[in-house]
């Protein structure tokens, strides 16, 4: 990036960020995620038996989020199941490619009547995220009622006719994060009603900045093959007394004899100048005093207040303290967020 | 000299049931008042290593299903479980430390604890 480009991107950050405060909310439309259909009589009790979190009393209109694991543990998917009908079910992802949590779920589809079929074409994506989003939600869909809702409610409605609107309070980006799915013929109307509020999507950079500050993990990025669950916090999406799921016997040992090796942790850059080229996901973390590689980082993000950046990282447990010194491969001295409840919004460099 | 058992042999193309556990399963299908019933043999998603067998007593099979008869009961195997249950003996094992219904299936590369799923 050159120091142009990179004051220029700046520049536009703290103009949205600024906008994002007053506003309360910001629209984003994801240049990541999936829908994908999932239909037939056996399909929520297939899922069921394949992922951590228990669905079978999941009702008509409801929506719970569950990860898909392999048979290592690890995380393929981390997907939100709305149950639309007893034979109709919309797995919705924020990985980038819908082709492992598929393979997944085909794979072990052997005598089930239950079939996936990829809807993304056929529904577009925004969230809207923020301490307002629910009140800036309903102001744009006046329609619907939101006043008991939670993280999982769905709200939903047609706009014209065939063109269908969810709306699925998440907590993908912090905990108020709606996602907004709307079939094409509604496109027109949602995009005509935010234009009628001025709301145009934010950068991708401010909804990191955001799902970093809150350190939010997201498939695809924290949440991927390398980890388990467990590593990335996403203990409360597995039931301990469901039973059988795949993976589920190596998921029970490590949380049984504590043996989770690895954690999510918020970070900033100590140092005072910023310089994108120092650090990005992917580069590993090692111990300054042993040189020892102690993980990698998964995301990071410039924070439009402070000018740095701040990041999330998955840590060897035994280095996720405040007096080890840590940096990444290229020589970016690192800063733990070790408070999952402080979030960097409130930690100034 | 005692001669050790060996191993049964089953050939790939097909599912044995051994005596003891097709006289189990129709003691249970007399318990259920059937008069006549087969054992359905299934494969399915889920379990711990992503896939777990099914054993029902059912009426009859259904269309596509695979039927072999041995040992007084029939067994039906919907065709696309067969793939994974091919050359499979189910045996029962009772007593004290017993687990009821296990099965040699040559196909699973490996089993879970329970021994009700398996990988391939």
């Amino acid at each position: 990036m050159s120091t142009l480009a990179a004051t220029a991107d700046t520049a536009l950050l703290e103009e949205e960020y600024s906008e994002y405060v007053a506003r309360g909310a910001a629209l984003f439309e994801p240049r990541f995620g999936s829908t994908v259909g999932h239909f037939g009589p056996d399909a929520l009790d297939l899922l069921h038996r394949l992922t951590t979190n228990s669905l079978l009393d999941l009702g008509d209109g409801e929506a719970r989020r569950t990860v898909l694991t392999n048979e290592k543990g690890r995380v393929v998917d981390v997907l939100w199941v709305l149950r639309r009908s007893a034979q109709e079910l919309l797995l919705v992802s924020d990985a980038p490619d819908p082709g492992p949590m598929q393979r997944g779920i085909e794979r072990f589809t052997i005598i089930e009547d239950a079939e996936l079929k990829d809807l993304s074409g056929f529904l577009r994506r925004w969230y809207v995220i923020g301490p307002d989003a629910t009140s800036l939600v309903s102001q744009l869909m006046p329609e619907l009622d939101f006043t008991e809702d939670h993280v999982g409610s769905i709200r939903g409605m047609d706009v014209v006719d065939g063109g269908v609107v969810l709306a699925l309070r998440s907590d993908t980006a912090g905990p108020e994060s709606w996602l907004l799915m709307v079939g094409q013929p509604a496109v027109p109307e949602v995009m005509d009603r935010f234009a009628k509020r001025e709301l145009k999507p934010a950068s991708n950079e401010l909804f990191d900045f955001i799902r970093i500050a809150n350190q939010a993990p997201i498939a695809g990025k924290e949440s991927t093959e390398d980890v388990n669950p467990l590593e990335v916090g996403l203990m409360h999406l597995i039931d301990f007394e469901k039973g059988c799921y795949v993976g589920q016997e190596v998921i029970a040992r490590l949380d049984t004899y504590d043996k989770v090796q690895r954690s999510l942790v918020g970070f900033s850059l100590t140092g005072d100048e910023v310089d994108q080229s120092r650090v990005s996901a992917g580069d590993r973390i090692v111990a300054v005093d042993s040189g020892r590689d102690v993980g990698w980082v998964t995301s990071v993000a410039l924070d439009p207040r402070t000018s740095r950046l701040i990041g999330m990282a998955i840590l060897r447990k035994a280095y996720c303290v405040t007096d080890v010194c840590l940096m990444t491969e290229r020589g970016a001295q690192i800063k733990l967020l070790l408070d999952p409840r402080r979030s960097a919004m409130n930690a100034r460099g | 000299m005692a001669i050790a058992e060996q191993p049964q042999i089953v050939p790939i193309n097909t599912v044995r049931v051994t005596e003891k556990a097709a006289s189990k399963a129709l003691e249970f299908a007399q318990k259920q008042g059937r008069d006549r019933c087969g054992l359905k043999i299934a494969v399915q998603g889920g379990g711990c290593s992503g896939l777990q067998y099914v054993l029902e007593l059912v009426d009859g099979p259904d269309d596509s299903d695979k039927v072999i008869s041995e040992n007084g009961i029939e067994i039906y195997i919907p065709k696309r479980a067969f793939v994974f249950l091919a050359g499979t003996v189910l045996d029962f094992s009772d007593g004290l430390n017993g687990r009821g219904f296990e099965f040699h299936n040559p196909n699973a590369k490996r089993t879970c604890g329970c021994g009700d799923s398996f990988a391939v």
